[in-house]
Formats: structure tokens, C-alpha cells, sequence
């Protein structure tokens, strides 16, 4: 026997939430149908449905602070009523109008309570909200909302001024949850059934795209022997790989590290410890930096944790962009690299302290006016990760919080993976092109030291090498390029490169993260420029 | 103890975490990893699939 579709409608209080029910149930498409609606909220509007049959059991929130199985035996005896009544058929869909001040954690308990589990499946989660107050109640209700955007649906916005406010409330609402579709109210109850029934399997999307790829494999492939292709698409798996192999450790390292400032400090951690002035702030960002051994991927999680707890942005800029230059396995890996040459790391360090410092200073003389995080970033509570310590739903306890930590950890690693993915497939493809045309030969004759710099900074960020291992290309180019051309190779490419601006674009606005590259780029040109040309070193 | 409902998403967690863990102590143990990253990668990877497998395990 086939579970029962369940559809949920939640939203806060005057969200609208009864007036869509009864819009929907009046609508043709439901006519005749047998509808049980199981209301867990009283609304201001009553329940006047005329095309199909409803059954209807109401729930008051004392009932729902009780033990959910007495909730569910109740279902259940209704459920089986109506079998009796109707020959053993069952209801053709259960329709549930969801109390949003009441985490939906509870709503997933019930449904899993033995009476309710096999007979009933969720379908779909519709979210009402009122334009105007959706910033206001998700910034004041403890992240409540944000986990009940997370699991949603649809999101049906109500009373959207223009298309600019739609424009900005959707954004918004897929940092919480990347795959909601956003509706106008109205337009939503004009959905039809088929509509709003369609529901995308993960994996018949799956099986689907791994056939796409095994037949476009087997498409090219011939046409690749033909045109002799085939050694620089298995050069760039080869270079993709790789890059994957040395990546993702690092962005594990940094997210969990990101999971651990998020879940367990506490809020006012950094506030009451951080160094109050600037200078004080700069220097434990590079101390934090240096006992930090990772690469650049690491650190972007970590930087946006920073910025959620409070770090001032120069400080953490300042962190973010030094990390990757001034750690011990960068300096161990270009001392090998240089054959042993310590002038080599303390320029390629002194220069990275230098730059990373100044980049934190612009940000503190200039400040940045608009918000930096995407979406409702500065509440600490809400990120896209869908895992969220409520106020109504506390985690209580090392375990608790320690279960939360890791639920953290791996919904960021796979929200930000997939950009370190599509970074890394770019940055393959560039690296394949630039080693079968002679990218690094032909730039050798180009002559000046800014126009070689330049070149070196373009393709430190389009290649976008991995900073623990970009020392073994920069020694191997010393040949080619003048010394003060490799060095800012060495400092700029790990400060900022393709994947990281991909990464970066996971968590930040789009002005700041230009900002950010032109800031990065100018100073790392000027400082390189200055110290290996004006000052004749 | 009894098996109460099978949970899909936590299916695909092990299947997906578990793979990429055991893919990556195959590269490891076959030594195939030098192909692609120097040795220094060894330890970081060895804690990539620890991590990975723990995951895995958290979805049982």
C-alpha cells in the first residue's frame, strides 16, 4: 500500500498559512478529492473548503508540548476510521498547517512515530512569508525560521512591494536554502496539482547525468584520437586530480576548523579576547596564520567564521590573505623547493607579511560601507548549512554540541566543495593549455620586469597552484623570468587565484570580493614592484 | 536493535563519504596518490579519509 502523501504549510503568525489552504483546496484541482488537514495552529481565518471532502483535526500548542506519540495515535485512529468507513482506501493526501514559533524538528519526529511512519511519506514543505517582515523575524527569531527556509519547498512571498524586493528576498533566501523556489503568493495558488506534485528524484538525476557523461566519454573519445587530442584531456584529468588530492584535505582542515569557531566558542569568544587595536589585531592574525599548516583553501572558511564571530574585516583580511604565504608548510616546501636557499623563504614570507598587512590596512583606512557576507551572514546563527542551534531547540552538552559540530562540518565541506570543484576543473583546463602551447617559454623573451610580474600574477591566478606546492613551478621558471617576477607568482597566487575567488563566492558579495582582488593585485604589484626595482635589490 | 526506517539521505551519506574514503586508502596504499601529489600529501590524506569514514559511520 502506498504512503499517503503529506504536504506542509508553515509560515509565522498572520503569514497567511490558512488563506493559501483554503485557496488551494477551493481551487478545481482539488475537487472531490479526500483531504485530511491537520491544523496545529488556529488561525484568524477559518477553514471554508467546498470542492473537496476535508477532515479536520485541530491541535492546540499545549497538545503539541506533550509527548508526540499521544499526537500521533491520534492521526493514526482518524487514519484508521476512515479506512473502515471507506473500504480500507485512505485518505488521498494529508495536508498539515504547521505552527511556525515550534521548531520543525517536532514535526519530523511525529511523522516518524510509529503509528504515522509507514503510512505517510512528506512530499513537500511550503514556506508563507510576508515581504516585509521576512528580514525582521529571520534576524529576531533565534535562526527559527532560517531552518524552516532550509527544509522548505516552495517560499511564498506575500505582499512584495516590486520586483527589486523579490529580487533581494530571493537571494536571500537561497543562501538558506540553494534549491527553493521563490512564488509570489497569488501566483502560487494558480500552481496547478501537476506542478505542484513534481517532485525531482535525486537519483534518477544522478543515474541520468552519470549515462550524460559515459555517453559524451564515449561520444568524444574517437573524435579526440582523430584530432590527437586525447594526451591533453588525460593531461588535464591528470592535473585535476591532482589538484583535488592536494585541495580538499586543506578546505577539510579549514572547515573544520570554521565548524569549531562556529559550534563550540562561544559567541562573545573573540570579542572578549580578540586584541582591541588595530596593530594588536594585524599581529595575532599573522600569528594565528603562521601555526596555521595549511594551504589557501583552508583559510577562506576559516576567514568567513572569523567575520561571524566579530574579528574586525582588516584583521581578518589581514589573516586570510598571510595564512597561505607565511605558514610552516610553505616555508618548508619552498626551502626544498629553492634547494635549500633560506633567502629565497624569507623574501617570499617578509613580502607576504608585508602585502597581507597593507591589504588589512586599505580595508581600515577605507572602510567597506555595505555588507560583506551574503545573505543574513552577520547573524552568527544563520549560514547556508541548514544546522542550527535554536533558541526553541537547544543543544545541550559536550555531545550535543559536538554532534553539531560535525553535522556542520559536513554540510559546509559539500556546500563549498562543489566551487572548489568547479575552480579546480577551470584551473586544469588552463594548466593543460598553458603546458602544451609553452605558455611560460613564450612570456620569457617578453622583456620588462612589470610586464613579466604582471604575466606571473595572471597566471599564478588563473593556474591557481596549490600554495604548499607552488614553489616547485616557481623554481623551475627562476631560469626564464627575473627573481622579482617569481616572487610575486610566489606571493599573489596563494593570496588570490581563480578557485579561491569561486570559493569566496560561496559566502561573500560579489563588490567585496572584487575589491578584494583589485586591493590584493595592486598592492602585491606595487610592493614587489617597489622592493625589486626602485630599491635595487 | 531493529531497523525502524531506512533513510535515504543517510544512505547516500555512507554510500558517497564511504566511497570517496575507501577510493582515497586505496590511492594511498597502492601508492598510486604519487602519481598526482608528492609524498609530503600522505598524512593529510590519511585524515582526509579518516574523516571521511567517520562521516560515513555517523550515517548508520
Amino acid at each position: 500500500m502506498a504512503a499517503i502523501p503529506v504536504y506542509v504549510v508553515t509560515g509565522f503568525l498572520d503569514a497567511g498559512k490558512t488563506t493559501f489552504i483554503n485557496q488551494l483546496f477551493n481551487h478545481p484541482a482539488w475537487k472531490g478529492r479526500d483531504l485530511l488537514l491537520l491544523q496545529f495552529e488556529r488561525g484568524q481565518a477559518a477553514i471554508t473548503a467546498k470542492s473537496g471532502r476535508v477532515s479536520l483535526l485541530q491541535f492546540s500548542k499545549r497538545e503539541l508540548e506533550q509527548p508526540s506519540g499521544e499526537i500521533a495515535l491520534r492521526i493514526g485512529r482518524q487514519l484508521a476510521l476512515y479506512q473502515q468507513q471507506h473500504g480500507g482506501t485512505d485518505y488521498e493526501e494529508i495536508w498539515i498547517e504547521w505552527n511556525g514559533v515550534v521548531p520543525f524538528e517536532h514535526l519530523e519526529a511525529l511523522l516518524l512515530e510509529p503509528p504515522l511512519r509507514r503510512l505517510c511519506c512528506l512530499r513537500k514543505v511550503f514556506q508563507i512569508a510576508d515581504a516585509d517582515r521576512l528580514e525582521l523575524l529571520l534576524n529576531g527569531t533565534g535562526g527559527l525560521l532560517a531552518a524552516q527556509l532550509a527544509v522548505s519547498d516552495i517560499v511564498f512571498l506575500r505582499n512584495v512591494k516590486d520586483k527589486k524586493q523579490r529580487r533581494q528576498l530571493s537571494q536571500q533566501i537561497r543562501v538558506l536554502n540553494p534549491g527553493v523556489a521563490v512564488q509570489d503568493f497569488w501566483e502560487g495558488l494558480l500552481q496547478s496539482r501537476r506542478k505542484l506534485e513534481k517532485r525531482p528524484s535525486a537519483l534518477k538525476t544522478l543515474l541520468g547525468l552519470a549515462f550524460l557523461l559515459l555517453l559524451a566519454y564515449g561520444l568524444i573519445q574517437p573524435l579526440l584520437l582523430l584530432f590527437g587530442a586525447d594526451t591533453a584531456v588525460n593531461t588535464m584529468v591528470n592535473i585535476f586530480l591532482g589538484i583535488i588530492l592536494q585541495a580538499f584535505p586543506f578546505l577539510l582542515i579549514g572547515v573544520l576548523l570554521s565548524s569549531a569557531i562556529q559550534v563550540l566558542l562561544p559567541a562573545d569568544f573573540f570579542v572578549r579576547h580578540f586584541p582591541r587595536t588595530l596593530s594588536g589585531g594585524m599581529v595575532a592574525a599573522l600569528v594565528a596564520g603562521f601555526f596555521l599548516p595549511v594551504c589557501d583553501c583552508a583559510s577562506i572558511p576559516v576567514f568567513r567564521s572569523l567575520i561571524k564571530k566579530g574579528i574586525p574585516l582588516p584583521a581578518a583580511l589581514t589573516f586570510l590573505t598571510a595564512t597561505p604565504v607565511i605558514n610552516p608548510v610553505v616555508i618548508l616546501s619552498t626551502y626544498y623547493a629553492f634547494n635549500y636557499d633560506w633567502s629565497v623563504v624569507l623574501e617570499r614570507v617578509c613580502l607576504g607579511v608585508i602585502v597581507s598587512v597593507l591589504v588589512g590596512l586599505t580595508f581600515a583606512l577605507l572602510p567597506q560601507r555595505t555588507e560583506i557576507l551574503q545573505g543574513y551572514g552577520q547573524d552568527p546563527l544563520l549560514c547556508s548549512c541548514g544546522v542550527y542551534d535554536t533558541q526553541q531547540l537547544p543543544v545541550e552538552g559536550w555531545r550535543g554540541k559536538l554532534d553539531l559540530f560535525w553535522r556542520h562540518a559536513q554540510a559546509e565541506f559539500f556546500s563549498v566543495g562543489k566551487f572548489l570543484l568547479i575552480g579546480t576543473l577551470a584551473a586544469a583546463a588552463l594548466q593543460t593549455w598553458g603546458s602544451s602551447s609553452g605558455f611560460f617559454s613564450q612570456l620569457a623573451g617578453t622583456g620588462t620586469l612589470a610586464l613579466t610580474m604582471l604575466l606571473l600574477m595572471l597566471a599564478a591566478f588563473a593556474f591557481s597552484l596549490c600554495s604548499s606546492s607552488d614553489a616547485v613551478i616557481a623554481r623551475s621558471l627562476t631560469n626564464l623570468f627575473p627573481h622579482g617576477a617569481v616572487l610575486a607568482f610566489l606571493v599573489f597566487g596563494p593570496m588570490m587565484d581563480l578557485k579561491n575567488l569561486l570559493l569566496l563566492q560561496a559566502s561573500f558579495r560579489r563588490r567585496f570580493i572584487v575589491r578584494l582582488l583589485l586591493t590584493v593585485a595592486g598592492v602585491c604589484f606595487l610592493v614587489v614592484f617597489g622592493v625589486f626595482s626602485l630599491a635595487g635589490v | 536493535m531493529r531497523l525502524k526506517v531506512i533513510n535515504r539521505q543517510a544512505v547516500w551519506d555512507l554510500l558517497c563519504c564511504g566511497g570517496f574514503a575507501i577510493l582515497l586508502l586505496y590511492l594511498l596504499l597502492s601508492g598510486a596518490y604519487l602519481s598526482y601529489v608528492s609524498p609530503r600529501m600522505k598524512p593529510y590524506i590519511y585524515f582526509m579519509a579518516a574523516v571521511l569514514l567517520l562521516w560515513s559511520g555517523r550515517s548508520l
